[in-house]
């Protein structure tokens, strides 16, 4: 019996039971820590990650990586801003942003289709490309522009519902269904899974590939956009290691790069986890300085015993 | 005609790099009066010897299809180890030493981590990265350190006759890999490995032993180049490790050392780090915002290995060609 | 059903390297099961392919129903009526039957794109049960064995309700139950009439369920003829070209002594079962069974890679269990591995340095390598392998399969090793290159060695080996003489079993 529901954890996401751990140990260990406030923070704090970690589940699927999300977060940020404080109009400013992440998708997508790079260095270098961008378009600070949509966005509430949680849960339903119910979703599960599958079924295998970084690309877009209106500015290295972050929260939540295994759930609970580990960490008032050094031990660890169990399981 | 081009660039390893590191020097000769000046030149060989040293070892790496991205990270911390040891009264002797077994512990993690517990080489890496560069900013506690021993100041600006310290310690370092990989057992086994680790684990090949020491040899050199980068500063702070960005990889690939394996060596990374350091320094003497630079780095990785995977399938094409002609 | 639906006239194909088809004609009738045989590397995988639209005919027309046809894809060729079950499945693993049949045409929800997961489940059911198959359509098919996933693809061609239907050797995971299925589903096709064109180089299966068969060789066709009019010998002789007596030559010795003695080793994961097997000296010891019998699982158990649960391997009684490949390597056994260029050569690095990888310590004491040397040696080699190459710093992916593999061959004569396992030795290679690798066998074993030759091809096994193991389902049920071989009775051994102690 004991057998059987060790065997069940052992399919199930490693964040799942990773969450339920952190959360048994610091609530034994910091007052206070079951509240309705922690937890709400927690969940807003984590939106963007969230949002840019859909994008990132897609691209581990084709047994890709992009390295590219935090650039593009903040050549997004710092164009939104820019593009606002030289008199264009919001909507309009957002959507050029948006258009020009697109534009990073497609690039990084030919590099890795019709180029044949491997995945992982062509979005460093446009990594590297892109926050060279947004630093020299900022001129190395943080640029700032007074308007009201941040705080409507990060504070306003519709529904009971804090707007940028409805737009996770807007991304979140678009990722699902994308890929769950949408030839998209099987497409992709085929490029990392069996690569050929796909060919012979007709379809370019060039095309789903740039299809899966220009998606990547966008959601990483719009979690900039979210991310400036939480930090009210626009900060060109802002959403550095964020690339990291979402590989790690893509894996932890069960993702496979070798498969086609995956679920955008899962990647909720793996963005959870490095929040809950996070603001854990805040709370018990470690300071900032060991946060990183811890949370990325942690995530090495999940991710080692994640890789490994799943050697086994597959041998 | 393009048949023979090919046949010539692909039997020269190093014929490429070596081409563009000809037009690199014209073109800034050109663009920049300022440019063949001796103090400029031996800026440039001053600052490329510490990118050498730092991609030395990690050309190793790379030869086995590998790559460590906590380079940077591990310069920095054993920069900023070092200077803690040395401004608390430490003998240089034991701050260098310090550093040197920091960089091959983390070597030995890295190692650990790809050979052992099979993570791909770039998230392990990525991962120590974060770490080592948490610790950095722990050892630091947010300040800068100045006011080095001088003798140990010494090494990063200093001359032995009348060749700059760093640039000595790079050609020592570079020559002892040099001779390593071309005629060692150990060397051999790393290209072999680097062509296909499952043929070497077939063979015989003690893998595991060999990742883990390739990961320690590129811990090592970050260590030196960090001591180094320490030593010429004449300061130390959490964030020093992150002065050469990418480019301690694009130094290896542009040298014609290929990401998968098995393909390159020494010989091509000096080429490479030279094209870096004129590329920057050519970007300050115009004027370029040095915020552009990595933007040059990431674009030339892409062309560089584009250009690698390219030449590959025509090499292929070509000389399976010329066996078809025999049947 | 008086014209052939398919016909191709004078096809050829290149690759760099080699003259895959040379000039072949074939033709297929509507309901007729048409065999194309031909060792491994005639050209029969080709020849299918071509009609797939997976490769461009350099020359040559094709005609489907009398018109001609050039397909630029296999989507060209699917929707032109023509289905394949292709030998390396195209599965994804982690997606289940219905989404792996309905791959990139899956049924969309007029208008949404949304996938009506229903529709098809219930239209998948009908196709797998026309195979008599019951399996869990939801579960992702990675956990089913390779007989399911085999059906599966059969059941996704199916779909395409074609007119056409090419089966790239379909019965090599298939248990003798699911062959009888296969084949009275086959049946049902002809009689619908549908096209099948089966590639195999099993004779086992062919000659039960074949109407016509082509035999071809080298790339060339030698013969069309209908199965009534041929025997079995001649089809042989056909695909191999001469008289068998010629091609397997095994020269006797005087050497004996047990050198590898293996007792009862099982692996952990269950594919090898209380294994006892033992090779001597001077002879060649075979080793035969269907695909996932376990035979290349039980070589990797006594090379070292993987490590047995239970049970111990002796060298010359040396016990050399659970030792790792550097030690076992050291001891004298070589493996030369089914999949040479993923797993016995290193195929960008030069000739001379993948002869000499094993035996790098040897050669240089002191650690310090000097080129000079490795080249001659390699180029003693090269001579006396004859290993087609003007000189030894070619990287080795630019010679043939037969020469590749004699270079693996090299690099296991370098490091003087005693017993030597070859997996498929002949796999990949022309028939002439072929008869070279026999005789180096041969040689080596009059040489005092001992060899332990894996093998799917039975001609090679039965001609070749002095002795021959039987597995199935990991285990070893039967070991066979010389001087009891029998073609049949093996092939039926391998597919149905015995109850044999060993």
């Amino acid at each position: 019996m004991l057998k059987n529901l060790f065997a069940r954890v052992k399919k199930m996401p490693p964040a799942i039971w990773m969450i339920l751990v952190t959360i048994l140990y610091f609530g034994f260990t910091t007052k206070n820590y079951y509240n309705t406030k922690n937890l709400t923070n927690v969940i807003i704090h984590a939106t963007p990650l969230f949002i840019a970690a859909c994008g990132q589940t897609m691209v581990i699927l084709t047994e890709g990586t992009d390295m590219s999300i935090g650039a593009t977060m903040n050549m997004v940020m710092v164009f939104w801003i820019i593009l606002m404080k030289n008199g264009v109009a919001m909507s309009v400013a957002m959507v050029i942003s948006l258009v020009a992440a697109i534009f990073v998708g497609f690039l990084n997508g030919i590099i890795v289709t019709k180029f044949r790079l491997p995945p992982f260095i062509a979005t460093l270098g446009t990594m590297n490309i892109l926050n060279s961008i947004a630093l020299s378009a900022a001129n190395g600070s943080t640029v700032t522009h007074r308007h009201e949509i941040y705080k409507i966005i990060s504070r306003g509430v519709f529904l009971k519902t804090p707007y940028i949680l409805w737009i996770a849960i807007a991304c979140f339903l678009l990722s699902w269904v994308l890929l769950n119910k949408m030839r998209f979703g099987t497409r992709v599960r085929a490029l990392g899974g069996n690569r050929e599958a796909l060919e012979v079924s007709g379809y370019s295998v060039h095309k789903a590939g740039m299809q899966v970084y220009i998606y990547s690309a966008l959601m990483a877009g719009i979690a900039g956009l979210v991310l400036a209106c939480r930090i009210e500015s626009g900060h060109p290295s802002g959403a550095d290691g964020f690339e990291f972050n979402t590989v790690a929260a893509v894996l932890l939540g069960g993702t496979s790069m070798i498969e086609g295994r995956g679920s955008i759930v899962g990647t909720v609970f793996g963005v959870l986890l490095i929040q809950i580990l996070r603001y854990s960490l805040v709370l018990q008032k470690i300071s900032s300085i060991y946060q990183t050094a811890i949370i990325g031990i942690v995530v090495l660890i999940a991710v080692i015993v994640d890789a490994s169990t799943k050697r086994k399981q597959e041998q | 005609m393009k048949s023979t081009i090919v046949k010539i660039i692909s039997q020269s390893k190093y014929i490429l790099s070596l081409f563009i590191l000809m037009m690199i020097i014209i073109f800034a000769s050109i663009i920049s009066p300022s440019f063949l000046r001796v103090s400029n030149i031996i800026t440039i060989i001053r600052q490329a010897s510490i990118l050498l040293i730092l991609s030395s070892g990690l050309t190793v790496v790379v030869l086995t299809g590998g790559i460590d991205l906590s380079v940077n990270a591990v310069a920095g911390l054993v920069g900023c180890i070092a200077a803690q040891l040395m401004v608390r009264e430490a003998s240089i002797l034991t701050a260098v030493l310090a550093g040197l077994l920091v960089g091959i512990i983390t070597g030995m993690l890295n190692g650990i981590l790809v050979s052992l517990l099979h993570l791909p080489p770039f998230i392990a890496t990525y991962g120590t990265s974060m770490v080592v560069s948490g610790l950095a900013v722990m050892v630091m506690r947010g300040q800068v350190i100045y006011g080095l021993p001088d003798r140990f100041v010494y090494v990063g600006i200093g001359w032995l006759y009348g060749i700059p310290v760093p640039v000595i310690i790079a050609i020592v370092v570079v020559a002892i890999l040099f001779i390593v990989l071309k005629k060692t057992i150990f060397g051999r086994n790393v290209y072999m490995i680097g062509s296909n680790i499952y043929a070497a684990k077939y063979s015989g090949m003690r893998d595991v032993r060999l990742l883990i020491t390739v990961y320690v040899i590129s811990g090592i050199t970050a260590a030196i180049g960090g001591l180094i980068m320490a030593a010429r500063l004449n300061a130390a702070d959490a964030n020093m490790g992150n002065a050469y960005g990418l480019q301690v990889v694009a130094a290896v690939v542009i040298g014609g050392t290929s990401m998968f394996g098995g393909e390159g060596g020494m010989a091509g990374t000096v080429i490479g780090a030279m094209v870096l350091t004129i590329i920057a320094n050519l970007m300050n003497l115009v004027g370029l915002s040095s915020f552009l630079q990595p933007s040059a780095v990431g674009a030339i990785i892409i062309i560089m290995v584009s250009i690698d995977i390219m030449l590959k399938s025509k090499v292929e094409e070509i000389s399976a060609a010329s066996v078809t002609k025999k049947t | 059903m008086d014209r052939p639906i398919l016909r191709m006239k004078n096809i050829c194909k290149n690759f760099p390297g080699v003259n895959a088809l040379n000039q072949v004609d074939f033709d297929l009738y509507a309901g007729e099961v048409h065999v194309l045989v031909g060792e491994n590397g005639a050209g029969k995988s080709t020849l299918a392919k071509c009609i797939l639209g997976i490769y461009q005919l350099d020359e040559g027309e094709m005609y489907l129903e009398d018109k001609i046809v050039s397909f630029r894809n296999p989507k060209m060729a699917l929707d032109n009526g023509i289905a394949a079950v292709y030998q390396e499945l195209t599965l994804v693993p982690h997606l289940n039957a219905v989404q792996n049949i309905y791959l990139n045409r899956e049924q969309v929800i007029k208008g949404t794109g949304i996938i009506n997961k229903k529709k098809m489940l219930e239209e998948a059911k009908k196709y797998l049960s026309l195979l008599e198959c019951d399996i869990d359509l939801k579960t992702p098919i990675k956990y089913l064995d390779v007989a399911e996933q085999q059906i599966i693809e059969i059941a996704k061609a199916l779909s395409y309700n074609p007119k056409i239907i090419i089966l790239d050797e379909p019965t090599s995971s298939l248990s003798e139950r699911e062959i009888y299925a296969l084949f009275k589903q086959i049946n049902k096709l002809k009689a619908q009439g549908i096209g099948i064109i089966y590639v195999s180089h099993r004779m086992q299966e062919y000659t039960r369920i074949g109407d016509r068969i082509t035999v071809l060789r080298d790339g060339k066709l030698i013969k069309t003829i209908p199965k009534s009019e041929i025997s079995e010998e001649a089809l042989v002789k056909l695909m191999v070209g001469r008289d068998i007596s010629q091609v397997y030559v095994r020269t006797p010795n005087n050497y004996s002594g047990e050198v590898l003695k293996v007792c009862n080793i099982s692996d952990k994961k269950g594919r090898v079962n209380n294994c006892s097997i033992s090779v001597s000296r001077g002879e060649i010891a075979g080793m035969v069974g269907l695909v996932g019998s376990g035979r290349t699982e039980l070589a990797r158990l006594i090379f070292g890679i993987d490590k047995p649960s239970s049970g111990q391997v002796f060298l010359k009684e040396k016990n050399i269990t659970k030792k790792s490949p550097a030690e076992i390597v050291k001891n004298g056994i070589g493996l030369l591995p089914e999949d040479r260029r993923r797993f016995g050569l290193a195929i960008k690095a030069p000739i001379a340095w993948n002869i000499v990888a094993v035996s790098l310590k040897k050669i240089f004491p002191r650690g310090w390598i000097s080129e000079k040397k490795n080249r001659s040696i390699a180029l003693k080699f090269i001579d006396m392998l004859k290993i087609a190459t003007p000189d030894a710093l070619r990287p080795v992916f630019q010679l043939s399969g037969g020469n590749q593999q004699k270079v693996v061959i090299s690099k296991w004569l370098s490091a003087n090793c005693d017993i030597m396992i070859f997996d498929e030795p002949t796999r990949g290679i022309d028939v002439g290159a072929k008869m070279e690798i026999y005789n180096l066998m041969d040689k080596l074993a009059a040489e005092g060695k001992a060899i332990l030759m894996i093998s799917s091809e039975m001609q090679e096994v039965i001609g070749m080996t002095d002795r021959l193991y039987i597995m199935k389902d990991g285990k070893i049920i039967k070991e066979v003489h010389r001087s009891k071989y029998n073609i049949e009775e093996i092939g039926k051994a391998m597919v149905v079993g015995e109850d044999m102690k060993c």
